[in-house]
């Protein structure tokens, strides 16, 4: 089964797409919510 | 050998994400506190050039005309702990929202300003610019100093104290002190965790009134 289209250029716009979007949910989502839970709450 | 290939792509991705954070976390979040802190020490200079009275229940300075400021956040007061090299403008609250400022005043102590009692300042130790990284290497009789637009305020510390998150207590100074006004400053400890909370508690020796 293929997943990716099999021409190149829409192939790597979607893969771009994807890490992008990854790469902001971390950013925007996952890293705040870590570095609340974690690793910085520095009032008592 | 396809499902080895499959697993070693998933740990370098993983791998990844982590370096990821790390630049998010000491990188990317003191980027952002950096450019404010920029905006709130032009904009505390202005007001106290100008002479402008603080909110008198925030105690934040108005915000200058000529101010380039992105928020409208203000600073409250400056400090510098000339030790470890902090000079950063104090913001009011103690959110994490607040602290992406800078130290931020605990909203619950007395004023920097007020006759009697202690201020609590909360500082981040792990990215937002880190302003108390180094908070554990001030020793008894190290010197912090507070600039708000009625007074300077000079600090000695006294002693330090390690507790673990919750002990709010320990915002209303030092019970072994007798010095009127105090100051007391919190962070988290060890570095880059949250598990407890280092207090460092300091003695007003000086007051300096601005002219």
């Amino acid at each position: 089964m293929r997943i990716f289209p099999k021409k190149r250029g829409p192939r790597i716009a979607i893969k771009l797409a994807l890490v992008l979007g990854y790469a902001a949910s971390l950013w925007f989502w996952v890293f705040p919510w870590l570095d609340r839970t974690f690793v910085n709450r520095p009032a008592l | 050998m396809k499902a080895l290939r499959a697993t070693g792509s998933v740990f370098i991705f993983l791998g990844l994400s982590i370096l990821f954070f790390v630049l998010y976390e000491l990188v990317g979040t003191s980027l952002v506190t950096k450019a404010r802190q920029s905006d709130l020490q032009a904009d505390f200079q202005l007001a106290l050039e100008s002479g402008a009275l603080p909110d008198p229940f925030t105690g934040e300075l108005p915000l200058p005309q000529a101010s380039k400021a992105r928020s409208s956040i203000r600073g409250i007061a400056r400090i510098r702990i000339p030790k470890i090299g902090v000079n950063a403008i104090v913001v009011e609250g103690v959110t994490l929202e607040r602290l992406a400022y800078g130290p931020g005043h605990y909203p619950t102590t007395a004023k920097f300003d007020d006759a009697r009692g202690a201020a609590g300042i909360a500082g981040h130790r792990t990215g937002w610019g880190a302003p108390f990284f180094n908070l554990d290497r001030l020793k008894a009789g190290d010197q912090v100093i507070v600039e708000t637009s009625k007074a300077t305020y000079t600090y000695r510390m006294m002693t330090s104290r390690v507790v673990s998150p919750g002990h709010g207590e320990v915002l209303q100074g030092n019970p072994r002190s007798r010095a009127a006004k105090q100051l007391v400053l919190t962070t988290c400890t060890p570095k880059f965790t949250a598990r407890d909370r280092l207090i460092i508690f300091l003695d007003l020796m000086q007051e300096v009134p601005r002219a």
